[in-house]
């Protein structure tokens, strides 16, 4: 039982950190009053920069190169919506499926048609000293790869960089009110700009987590929709780094909990436990009333700076 | 409606502005022109893979001048459909059953091309499908998997339940049965044939309830399935469609093949040669279309008397003294 | 220029094919408040709003303390040491007092300090806030202590205020303009954009007037009589007010509430135990101070907040004129047409007609002399006092039986408040009953028949006594 246990938690963290690592971006964007529904975009172009970066020069450059495609991709996406000012929503929605394609195609022209098989070097689990020998917790939580414990720390640094420093409180009056950031001498763009490539980043991330620490591989729409997952994250967690960090865990745990349930072989249709995440998440958002609302200014345009 | 309409006319006028002044008919009939549909990509190892192989063989092998086209949703088979036929292409094939009600509504309306349909029992004058006898492998692999296994417990691990997919896992299950009836199945399904990351944790799962054989089918997602293995000791998978031993040697047991480059070259000369008959193309063990091959790289791992048994079995298949009961492919897969 | 602490010369600013700056010019000197007197539309805001970097001039130079400035933004205003408070309020609603006092600082941000220097702040300049208070819970007069802050804790020696006792009712109105006083001394300076002259008079030192984005005069304030203020700020002399002929109200009652107590949004009880009622062909007052529930006792009557207990009897139809019109009344980015069409746009079934909603708002336009390139202009394109009629225009276009209005003359210069009030009069004569509510006690005195005066959740009605009313509402009678 505590060998399944252990098991069912890897599975938890491993599943939880692309997510995780996306929905922390798409989080700390929408903050400052970005809704970058070019997510799902970043993390395939992450994926794919670090399948790129990987065979070209090992792990490091391949987390590099997921970074950098998805900084790429944030940019594209930060230039229409928020510098030429075109709707979020459908701006976000172009630059996923003009990512998806793209990818694809840039596959192909990369590595034939053969593709990478599983030759990219993949990150080995980094096992921390004492704290990974801890019984059943020790190597679920602390024997993962690096990108896992970037994840991890990654949550209370942009707790604390929100809730604790002056550009963090700027940061979160963007997304609630610009107008009144621009009166009291801030500059929103600019602040937009940040949010978005730093979502870009960390998509790519993610999308770099997928390949790197998980299938040793590339394919084709491999991000599955964890772009759009992430944005259902964000609103789980309320907009709250730790809350989407448990949003993430939540979403891990019940996607691992549903593998389990299928290999365990019952009666009951495996469609219903493919919805599993899907419906605890719903029961999550409409038991949980407390915490962060939506910002106030999500998804709306900047007025005209100086008119 | 007015738009697929409009569309179609459009997809007509810049085919015969792509053919120029030639004459259609003329250039149709000296050149062997065959075309392909696949449902995914061509960089999947697998389904859609095989089937593009197939596709380069028929080119090489025939001098056919080839096309193809990724598609995605339903009114992209048709509109494919029309415009491959409206250009003139001998042979157009659509890879996979969910292309056989396209095929059905367009097919007619081009009666000088033929279409194929992979996977489908389809049947008309100039459409058939292909159905491939991929339970009589999976049903040897089935076996094999039993022999090997220490823990007595083996995963089948699926993209989504479609038909064929649940006719090999139905197969493989009863081989099994037949070498060891006490041991355990487990049966998971991604819910797609994309997300190699949670094909890989389905795998894990599967592990760590026992499991030591994995046979996967998921395309693209079965990716993460060798993944898994590597990382744990002592299990190794068997692929599926195309031969997947050389994408993780140290693993991979051997693979249900279905040869598509070998079919689609017999369907390929059929048509050429003018002897379709408008009924299906039935590819089993004896037209070496389908078979299970063992990866040359991991010698020595089924035992003997077992490998003896199995290709027995085998025999038995390709001389047609023993087959398998059609109405078993329909039943539930393990339950 | 060594006194001129802001110095605005020949400042020129155009939208569009709009001149709304025609080369104005503005000295404030040191330890001075300086008034800011015009209509709407004058052009005050937009020269404020140049001064504080918000907009940029198209000609005209900008010196503070005697050194030229080129602002690009808020931020190098405020480093300059200008700041200005908006009219329309820029806080962040769901963040607390501190939080907004020190955005766009470079103060050391940890709560503990921030907490300490925000009651420091409040305690020095005698603007007491709660620090850890959302703003969103804040009432207006305490946002806007708020809004003093956010500059001040900047240093800032010039303060700009736009129309700040505008949202104040009278008695906080004079307690903010004696503390403008007390702040301004011998190295600071005040401009308050206004358009009462009481306020000119209660606080100002020097007074320019602006008209058609023109200064037309500039001086000393107790150098220039009334008169000459009313007459540069109107262009011609203001006809005198028509004292309202009171008589008693013939039709029956049309309102009625019996025992009503009210709650707000978050339970909380704003009204107790009301008993009042309205005739057809009368004018009430409604009067009282931030939170004693005359806001909630509004949208009661007219039909927007349903109340907790008692009854409470409503005519079939009723207009309202919301008090913040532009986001509870009107949806700024449509056209005239659209925003007509809302009116009742519950009771709308099937396909619209167009062009008979085209003909309706043409003839609302002309009716109620509302300037508007036609009905196809969007309502941000009209001013605020325009937009203020079209709302009253329409809410009174299908005759109904009641009309309430929400501080109907808010923002309005003297010119349009009295065309509103007459109208309502106009209204009243021809049997409709009218309830208002407005933060000037002279003004319900001049136009209602009756006033009910709210206080801490009680609905009192008092006699047309000024001090009678004034001292209900502060709860000292």
């Amino acid at each position: 039982m505590e060998t399944l246990l252990t098991a069912f938690l890897a599975s938890t963290v491993r599943t939880a950190t692309p997510l995780a690592l996306a929905s922390l971006g798409e989080g700390m964007c929408e903050r400052a009053g970005v809704i970058n529904l070019g997510m799902e975009g970043t993390i395939i172009a992450g994926a794919f920069g670090a399948a790129v970066g990987a065979a070209a020069g090992g792990t490091v450059l391949g987390i590099a190169g997921g970074a950098l495609a998805g900084l790429v991709v944030s940019c594209v996406f930060g230039i229409f919506a928020i510098w030429l000012r075109t709707d979020q929503i459908i701006t976000g929605t172009a630059v996923t499926l003009g990512a998806l394609g793209l990818t694809s195609a840039l596959y192909r022209v990369t590595f034939g048609t053969q593709g990478v098989a599983l030759s990219i070097p993949t990150l080995a689990p980094l096992p921390l000293p004492l704290l990974s020998s801890i019984p059943v917790l020790g190597s679920a939580f602390f024997s993962q790869p690096v990108l896992t414990y970037i994840a991890f720390v990654l949550a209370p640094v942009c707790s604390w960089f929100l809730f604790r420093t002056r550009t963090g409180l700027i940061w979160r009056a963007t997304g609630e009110s610009p107008e009144a950031v621009r009166s009291a001498g801030g500059r929103p763009v600019q602040v937009q700009l940040l949010a978005t490539s730093l979502s870009g980043l960390l998509g790519g991330l993610a999308g770099a987590c997928l390949v790197l620490s998980q299938v040793g591989t590339f394919a084709d729409g491999m991000s599955a929709g964890r772009g759009f997952i992430a944005i259902a994250v964000v609103a789980l967690g309320r907009w709250h780094p730790s809350g989407i960090l448990a949003a993430s865990l939540l979403f891990g745990g019940s996607s691992a909990l549903q593998y389990l349930f299928q290999a365990a072989a019952t009666a009951i249709p495996y469609q219903v436990f493919l919805a599993l995440p899907y419906m605890m998440a719903l029961v999550v958002l409409t038991s949980g009333r407390r915490g962060h609302a939506a910002p106030a200014a999500l998804g709306g345009k900047l007025e005209n700076s100086l008119s | 409606m007015r738009i697929p309409h409009f569309l179609s006319a459009f997809a007509a006028a810049l085919a015969l502005a792509c053919t120029g002044d030639r004459s259609k008919d003329a250039d149709a009939s000296t050149t062997f022109r065959v075309a392909l549909l696949t449902p995914g990509p061509i960089t999947d190892h697998s389904w859609n893979a095989g089937a593009y192989s197939g596709l380069l063989e028929i080119r090489d092998s025939l001098g056919a001048e080839i096309s193809h086209i990724q598609t995605k949703t339903p009114a992209e088979f048709e509109e494919n459909f029309r415009e491959y036929g409206k250009r003139g292409y001998s042979l157009i094939f659509g890879h996979g059953f969910e292309f056989q009600d396209a095929v059905r509504r367009v097919a007619p309306l081009f009666p000088k091309s033929v279409y194929v349909v992979t996977s489908s029992q389809l049947a008309g004058p100039n459409f058939a499908g292909i159905r491939f006898a991929f339970e009589e492998p999976a049903y040897i692999a089935g076996m094999i998997a039993a022999s090997v296994s220490r823990t007595g417990v083996i995963g089948l691990l699926g993209g989504t339940e479609l038909p064929p997919v649940h006719a090999g896992f139905t197969a493989f299950r009863d081989g099994v049965r037949r070498v060891r009836p006490e041991s355990r199945i487990l049966v998971s399904f991604v819910g797609n044939w994309d997300d190699a990351s949670a094909a890989k944790e389905q795998a894990l799962a599967q592990i760590a309830q026992g499991a030591d054989v994995i046979f996967q089918n998921a395309d693209a997602a079965g990716l993460g399935v060798f993944q898994a293995a590597r990382e744990k000791t002592g299990v190794v998978v068997i692929g599926s469609n195309s031969d997947q031993n050389g994408v993780a040697p140290d693993v991979v047991l051997g693979s249900v093949v279905i040869d598509l480059p070998r079919a689609y070259l017999t369907v390929a000369r059929v048509i050429r040669d003018g002897r379709f008959t408008g009924s299906v193309f039935e590819l089993g063990a004896a037209s070496e279309v389908v078979r299970y091959v063992a990866n040359p790289a991991m010698p020595g791992r089924v035992p003997h008397a077992a490998q003896v048994t199995a290709d027995s079995v085998w025999q038995a298949f390709v001389n047609g003294s023993f087959h398998l009961d059609p109405d078993e492919a329909t039943r539930e897969t393990s339950r | 220029m060594s006194d001129r602490l802001l110095d605005l010369r020949n400042v020129q600013k155009r939208f569009g094919s709009v001149v709304a700056l025609d080369g104005v010019s503005l000295q404030v000197a040191s330890g001075s408040v300086h008034a800011l007197l015009g209509e709407n539309g004058a052009g005050k805001t937009t020269l404020m709003r140049i001064a504080y970097g918000l907009t940029r001039p198209d000609l005209g130079r900008i010196g503070v303390g005697g050194t030229w400035r080129h602002f690009r933004s808020p931020m190098d205003a405020l480093d300059a040491g200008v700041g200005m408070v908006q009219q329309h309020f820029s806080l962040v609603p769901s963040m607390t007092v501190a939080e907004n006092v020190v955005l766009g600082t470079r103060l050391p941000f940890r709560p503990t300090v921030i907490r300490r220097i925000v009651l420091e702040l409040a305690e020095k300049t005698g603007l007491p806030v709660d620090p850890d208070a959302r703003v969103e819970t804040l009432s207006i007069g305490a946002q806007q202590r708020v809004e003093i802050l956010k500059v001040l804790v900047r240093d800032a020696r010039v303060l700009i205020l736009d129309e700040p006792t505008a949202v104040l009712p009278p008695q906080q109105g004079r307690e903010l303009l004696s503390w403008v006083r007390n702040f301004c001394t011998e190295d600071r300076a005040v401009v308050l954009i206004t358009h009462k002259l009481e306020d000119v008079r209660a606080v100002a030192d020097a007074v320019t007037v602006l008209r058609g984005g023109r200064c037309i005069l500039t001086g000393k304030t107790y150098d220039i009589p009334d008169d000459t203020l009313v007459g540069a700020m109107l262009g011609a002399p203001l006809e005198p007010v028509e004292r309202v002929v009171r008589h008693a109200p013939s039709g029956p009652p049309i309102l009625q509430a019996k025992d009503v107590t009210l709650r707000d949004a978050r339970g909380i009880v704003r009204i107790r135990n009301a008993d009042f009622s309205v005739r057809a062909g009368e004018v009430i007052g409604v009067a009282g101070v931030e939170g004693s529930g005359h806001r909630e006792l509004l949208r009661a009557v007219a039909g927007r907040l349903k109340p907790f207990s008692g009854s409470l009897v409503l005519p079939q139809r009723v207009g309202y004129v919301p008090e913040d019109r532009q986001n509870d009344a009107l949806l700024a980015s449509l056209d005239l047409r659209q925003n007509l069409l809302l009116h009742d746009a519950a009771r709308r079934r099937g396909f619209l007609r167009w062009k008979s909603v085209e003909r309706s708002a043409e003839s609302l336009i002309s009716a109620f002399d509302i300037h508007a390139s036609g009905p196809r202009a969007a309502v941000d394109t009209l001013s605020g006092g325009n937009q203020q009629r079209f709302v009253l225009a329409r809410e009174i276009s299908d005759r109904p039986d009641l009309l309430v209005a929400a501080n109907p003359t808010r923002g309005l210069d003297v010119r349009a408040a009295q065309y509103v009030l007459e109208l309502l009069g106009k209204l009243r004569d021809d049997g409709m009953a009218v309830i208002i509510q407005s933060n000037d006690i002279d003004e319900l005195l001049e136009t209602c028949d009756r006033i009910l005066v709210t206080h801490a959740g009680r609905v009192r009605e008092a006699r047309p006594d000024r001090d009678l009313i004034g001292r209900i509402m502060v709860g000292a009678a």
